[in-house]
């Protein structure tokens, strides 16, 4: 393949990669290493090493919006990302040690399960339901956020404030052993677990999944295991796709939001049950 | 009705070190276009199965390199100031924080930071 033609598409691909994890809350890595390994070729260290690089693009291109625009609960972020710092620490501790494939099978399954509360559980965003946690309460952890989409400002409190947050922590757990998967589960413990609005999720898992990808993304750096005709071309493709995604997200209705996670659902926990299977 | 609080200086930093990278990495391929041969280099290296040759890149290296102009370290440099950036505004957060004496987001905010520090050490001794 040329060089030129190379870059090019790798940055096409970056559009779509910073589009989707701008509007669903991930990085993009189970999307971005499949493509640059089995279409490119790409070593598979490489393009490990640029899915990271990919994570933090996608945050920072999409958290600075989401950020100004009120989206993001900056403090539901920082608390969950010590809890998903913390397990992704642990993951890497035990990496090796634990057999990945029935990971893989559990939380295929798991993701898979979670379509369901997202197509049953229509209409949670537009009413907050029961008494706030008194967690939540001492740690502050309410909001309001303004949604185009639907004219009209939003109050919001977490709930179970201490289960999403362990929930957090495995989904660190796995991102640090399997090094894919935090973005999903940040957003599906958020919602699903916390019964924060999706919008609010999504808009804080991006906030949150760069913090927890730069340690990793300055040890690849640091072993050179960062191609810059690869990470390039990524990134660039990544922050302009992203940019294109925060201007979608402010426009869709909540409710369409959601019924669009459930493919985004099917592919990683598809994905996830294959490799359990080897198949992939 | 919105509080100003620590979101205008998150939302400024992480669109700070977006543009900065994005304009080093942009910087980078440019200079990297006519050079035909460092691509070739660069694109076979990574298409190579098995074991990669495995260079080590410090920080400072890069740094170097890229005020000499050599175009792979100006975009490494951008790849880098791009990591850097959530780091950055952990920083930001603890220091607003501790400035607000909001005890417990600080201790949050330096508690992430010391467990990045943690990661980055294991994952470099791994």
């Amino acid at each position: 393949v040329d060089p030129f033609v190379f870059v090019i598409s790798v940055a096409a691909l970056g559009v779509g990669v910073g589009l989707a994890g701008a509007l669903f809350g991930l990085g993009g890595g189970i999307f971005l290493v499949p493509a640059l390994t089995l279409v490119y070729g790409v070593n598979i260290r490489f393009a490990i090493a640029a899915s990271i690089v990919a994570v933090i693009a996608t945050s920072s291109g999409a958290a600075a919006s989401y950020v100004g625009g009120g989206l993001v609960n900056v403090r539901v972020g920082m608390l969950l990302e010590l809890a998903a710092v913390v397990g992704a620490l642990a993951g890497a501790v035990i990496a090796g040690s634990i057999p990945t494939r029935w990971l893989y099978a559990i939380f295929g399954l798991l993701l898979l399960y979670s379509i369901v509360p997202m197509v049953v559980r229509r209409g949670v965003d537009l009413k907050p339901e029961g008494p706030p946690d008194p967690l939540a309460a001492r740690l502050n952890l309410s909001g309001v956020y303004r949604d185009p989409a639907m004219g009209r400002e939003q109050p919001y409190v977490a709930h179970r404030v201490a289960a999403g947050g362990a929930m957090m922590c495995a989904a660190g757990v796995i991102s640090g052993l399997l090094g894919i998967g935090s973005g999903i589960f940040n957003v599906l413990a958020m919602v699903v677990t916390m019964g924060l609005p999706l919008k609010v999720a999504t808009a804080t898992s991006n906030f949150m999944i760069g913090v927890v990808g730069a340690a990793s993304a300055l040890v690849y750096f640091s072993r050179g295991e960062i191609n810059p005709l690869l990470a390039a071309p990524v990134v660039l493709g990544i922050l302009a796709g992203s940019a294109i995604g925060v201007r979608l997200l402010r426009r869709l209705h909540p409710e369409t939001l959601r019924i669009l996670f459930v493919p985004v659902l099917l592919y990683v926990g598809g994905a996830m049950l294959l490799r359990a299977l080897r198949w992939v | 009705v919105r509080r100003a609080g620590i979101e205008p200086l998150v939302a400024g930093i992480l669109r700070f070190g977006g543009v900065a990278s994005a304009a080093l990495i942009v910087l980078g391929v440019l200079l990297l276009g006519p050079q035909r041969a460092t691509e070739r280099q660069l694109l076979d290296e990574m298409l190579t199965a098995g074991q990669p040759s495995v260079v080590r890149i410090s920080p400072g290296s890069v740094l170097a390199e890229a005020a000499v102009g050599r175009p792979a370290s100006i975009i490494m440099l951008g790849v880098l100031l791009l990591i850097l950036t959530p780091v950055a505004r952990v920083i930001a957060g603890a220091v607003y924080y501790a400035a607000r004496r909001d005890r417990i987001y600080t201790l949050i905010s330096l508690a992430v930071l010391g467990l990045l520090a943690a990661g980055f050490v294991l994952g470099r001794v791994r």
